[in-house]
């Protein structure tokens, strides 16, 4: 699984970055030769001498256009959405698939629900909060963090290497954290990101793992923390794709050390 | 409303939504304790039920030593305690419940029951009390179950639960379950409407389900084994699974020829697991339907499991025999296993601790999953329980455990061990072993007053792993088939023919001799060693003495007692004695013993089928019967093909079993109210 989701990260992220203008290729009809040539376009007075002085000697239509819009609906990395705009995300690999919906409250503010399954045996609800802490030109940074319920197909004390040794979830969680990102000049250019946060788990599926050993407490709250990095790389002005890898570094003794992460995903705005 | 006012009502709605599964006043009643033993609610206390001596025995847990004692009925058995620390004892000698106030330590009040009071619970709303009858007030053919109101301490409902009924479960306070001893089943009954639910649940059809298949089909090349000796029943904490302990018992023909290792008993047992008589633990779960559904039992199939052992399924709940596997040439168990009669569950609901009576240890398995996982081993290879503690030094000595309780700090569990009239401690060693259990003290709470032939013969009764009454790899004691002295309902297909256990209580077994159906063995002592080494693959008792404690020991044990006879029989019963002599019972049944120590040919033998009478019956007949006590002995017959005394007096072909011809029909229904008062 965690091969599969590597190769096709690799290969969907050298897809994407083998385009030497993505912009080009996304951005204007495929061109047929045989067709009549358009007719010119107006431009702008200040730009058409130029325009007009070089088009002879190169022999190419110049293409007016504006350049395309930039996509800016992120929902893994740091930018916010902005004021009452949408964004939702599909993911599925590694452990987990979801799907995810933010609206933005303020301009720096998002707030999000998702659902993420471990493929049915654990199901959990995420309620997420996204603030927008510092936003430049290219870096962003914000503060994240997501509370969760989880419903597990099987008690705790029947589970072997269950979703709960694989993640590091419980019945309740939360994972405040901040999101970096990166995204370079261009309008289509790829948005990096690595996330980290803290997952607090809390367990209230508590048993006693050896007979008259005592009875654990009620609530064993157990501490994890989060490594992932990954980008979106736009599709459109509103659609992107998503991959990401990462770690889980679990610090229960029930749970697995440490656990990579694939996911591939869809982010769109609305 | 603000937006703080807002979340809070939100917040709490949750809450209550959330945690509204959680009232201790709606969940099951407490199984951290079983049969004899109780904690108080904040286990400062510790009572235990001595039968010999009709005590209520109160154990400070602080210090380990007993404070006070209380004496109860005759014969008490189990203890519960409700929410308000009242402690309730079942007095099977005195068909009463009493009733003991916490701290003062002395009776306020007996409360009369049916008839051989048995399983006892308290709602977990600490309202009703609810006690299991062997048998009703007047009727020795079904049990009931009698609702008792806390508040008045007077017995407000009496339902009827089935034949022989031990065992109790409460599951919140409108639900209750009710084992059949012999009938191997589970009875559910609505405390709200108070009428049964349901009068099974399948454990029968779920244990054969193979069989019953191939046999559908015209061939059936399995084994079948029928659940037998429920003692009693516990649910988990939060209610969604209950256990019962039973003992598993072959139907099939068993070995023609002794097995030289273990008897005719070694062979055949459920799953290639145990002898012919073999401890197992049936789960049923709650269903999901409306009010909580009905009972779902979970059950290995015991005819095709064969080839697969009892781990090798991923199951989410513990194999249907309790055994640690075998080792060596002749199969061997590696710790014996016999005759689970108390049970309880960890406050986790992980563990599920079994008292095994008969062979004095504590079994401990797993509650919601069968395979031992990486890191919960198991002791042995091939086992079915995580570990078993010995609750004497020398395995092979018995102490008669039949009480459990574990404390709500999940670190100590008592047994009671009713020979000895000792509470055993057991606690851990820590983790990272499977075998992390020990026992960390023993405390004495009442001496001997049985005569000490009897206190001998009953330890030789009730076990299962003395080499001298059992081998290895048998594991069974006189007590296995005749349960609580009396008999099991079973009919074993024996080399020689079919034969029903005998019911031994109350017969009188020096006066009764010939001995066996087939009335072969003049003497106790010629029965005990044919029985012993041929049958249970024992060495055999090496004295005379020894055999004579045996029985010593039989000819003490109560008799049943009989809900039909009263001071002064009816009308209708006396009626019956007339017509027991005009049909010419009394030929044969003659006597104070109700037998003529003979043997006679009644037209039941039973020559055709893969289990066939032969040898000496054939030209002898059969060993007449003891009618004593005959009401609670069902089914009838060595064939045990007379469900009902009905069966045997309207189906008697040629008047070969008495001239019943000669009787009307009111003089059939009078002679059946008679028999049931001997």
């Amino acid at each position: 699984m965690i091969r599969v989701a590597l190769l096709a990260g690799l290969v969907f992220s050298g897809l994407a970055l083998a385009q030497a203008n993505p912009e080009e290729e996304w951005g204007t009809l495929p061109v047929d030769p045989n067709s009549p040539k358009p007719p010119p376009v107006p431009v702008p007075a200040s730009r058409a001498p130029a325009a007009a002085a070089l088009a002879p000697r190169l022999g190419i239509d110049v293409d007016p256009r504006p350049p395309p819009e930039p996509n800016t609906v992120s929902m893994f990395a740091g930018p916010t959405l902005g004021q009452w705009k949408r964004g939702q995300a599909i993911y599925v690999g590694f452990p987990t698939l979801g799907l995810r919906l933010a609206i933005g409250l303020l301009d720096r503010l998002d707030f999000a629900v998702g659902f993420e399954s471990f493929y049915g045996v654990m199901n959990e609800f995420h309620v997420g909060l996204k603030v927008g802490l510092i936003r430049g030109a290219h870096w962003n940074l914000s503060a994240a963090a997501d509370g969760m319920l989880a419903l597990f197909g099987q008690r705790a004390s029947k589970e072997e290497r269950g979703p709960r040794w694989i993640t590091g979830h419980r019945n309740f969680g939360a994972n405040p954290g901040l999101v970096l990102s990166y995204q370079g000049e261009s309008p289509r250019a790829a948005r990096l990101f690595v996330d980290l946060r803290y997952l607090i788990a809390f367990d209230t599926d508590t048993f006693a793992k050896d007979p008259l050993n005592g009875v654990p407490p009620d609530l064993i709250v157990g501490h994890n923390a989060t490594l992932h990095f990954g980008a979106e790389m736009p599709l459109s002005a509103r659609t992107s794709f998503m991959f990401m890898l990462g770690l889980d570094f679990h610090g229960r003794s029930d749970d697995a050390i440490i656990m990579p992460v694939a996911m591939l995903g869809l982010v769109t705005g609305l | 409303m603000n937006w703080f006012k807002r979340s809070m009502l939100v917040g709490a709605l949750a809450s209550g939504i959330l945690f509204s599964g959680c009232d201790p006043a709606k969940g099951p009643s407490r199984s951290t304790s079983s049969g004899s033993l109780a904690l108080s609610s904040d286990d400062a206390l510790l009572y235990a039920v001595d039968t010999d001596t009709g005590t209520l025995n109160v154990i400070d847990t602080a210090t380990d030593t007993k404070i006070a004692t209380v004496k109860v009925g005759d014969q008490p058995g189990r203890v519960a305690v409700g929410g308000d620390d009242t402690i309730y004892v079942t007095n099977r000698g005195s068909n009463s419940v009493s009733v003991i106030r916490k701290g003062e330590w002395t009776e306020v009040k007996q409360i009369q029951v049916g008839t051989e009071p048995v399983g006892i619970a308290v709602s977990p709303d600490n309202k009703m009390i609810y006690v299991v009858n062997s048998t009703s007030a007047d009727n020795a053919e079904f049990g009931t179950l009698t609702g008792i109101d806390v508040a008045t301490l007077n017995p407000t409902f009496d339902v009827q639960v089935g034949a022989e009924p031990r065992g109790l479960a409460l599951l919140g306070n409108d639900r209750a379950v009710v084992t059949l001893y012999k009938e191997g089943e589970l009875v559910e009954v609505d405390l709200t409407t108070q009428k049964p639910i349901s009068n099974a649940i399948g454990i029968y059809d779920q244990a054969n389900a193979s069989s019953k298949t191939s046999n559908n089909s015209g061939f059936s090349a399995f084994s079948t084994f029928k659940a037998r000796a429920l003692t009693t029943v516990a649910a988990t904490n939060d209610g969604t699974r209950l256990f019962a302990p039973v003992i598993w018992a072959r139907e099939d023909p068993i070995a023609r020829k002794p097995n030289s290792a273990g008897g005719y008993y070694s062979s055949g047992g459920p799953c290639n697991v145990g002898a012919v008589a073999t401890a197992g633990l049936v789960v049923a779960d709650r269903g999901t339907g409306p009010n909580g559904g009905q009972l779902e039992p979970q059950v290995d199939d015991l005819t095709a499991c064969t080839n697969s052992g009892t781990n090798t399924s991923d199951k989410n709940y513990p194999a249907s025999t309790i055994s640690t596997g075998t080792s060596g040439r002749f199969g061997a168990t590696v710790v014996p296993i016999q005759a689970p009669v108390a049970i309880a569950i960890d406050p986790t609901d992980t563990w599920v601790f079994v008292v095994n009576k008969e062979s004095s240890n504590v079994a401990i398995m797993p509650a919601f999953r069968r395979d031992p996982g990486e890191e919960n081993s198991f002791q042995n290879n091939g086992s079915s329980v995580r570990t078993t503690v010995a609750l004497n030094a020398d395995p092979n000595v018995s102490s008669g455990p039949d009480g459990l309780a574990l404390s709500r700090d999940g670190k100590r569990a008592y047994v009671y061990n009713q020979f000895d009239h000792r509470v055993d401690v057991l606690g851990s060693k820590g983790s990272g072993s499977a075998a992390n259990i020990e026992k960390l003290k023993s405390i004495t709470v009442t001496s001997d007053v049985l005569s000490p032939e009897v206190v001998v013969g009953r330890k030789m009764f009730f076990n299962a792993t003395d080499p001298r009454l059992s081998s290895p790899s048998t594991n069974v004691s006189c007590a296995t088939c005749h349960l609580e002295g009396l008999e099991d309902g079973h009919v074993w297909k024996f080399p020689d023919g079919p034969r029903q256990t005998p019911a031994l209580a109350g017969r009188r077994l020096r006066q009764t001799q010939p001995y066996h159906w087939s009335g072969e063995f003049a003497d106790s002592q010629a029965f005990l060693t044919h029985t012993i080494k041929e049958r249970m693959g024992g060495t055999g008792l090496v004295t005379a003495k020894e055999s004579e404690n045996l029985v010593d020991f039989i000819e003490a044990l109560p008799a049943p007692q009989n809900a039909n006879l009263k001071l002064v029989r009816t009308e209708s019963q006396l009626r019956g004695a007339a017509a027991f002599t005009k049909a010419n019972c009394n030929s044969c049944h003659a006597g104070a013993l109700l037998t003529n120590l003979k043997s006679e040919q009644v037209g039941t033998l039973v020559t055709t089928g893969r289990s066939f009478d032969n040898g000496i019956v054939i030209t002898n007949g059969i060993d007449t019967p003891s009618l004593l006590g005959l009401a609670r002995t069902a089914p009838y017959l060595h064939t045990g093909t007379a469900a009902t005394l009905d069966d045997r007096i309207n189906n008697n072909p040629g008047d070969k079993h008495g001239v019943t011809s000669t009787l009307s029909a009111t003089e059939r229904v009078d002679l059946i109210a008679y028999l049931k008062t001997l």
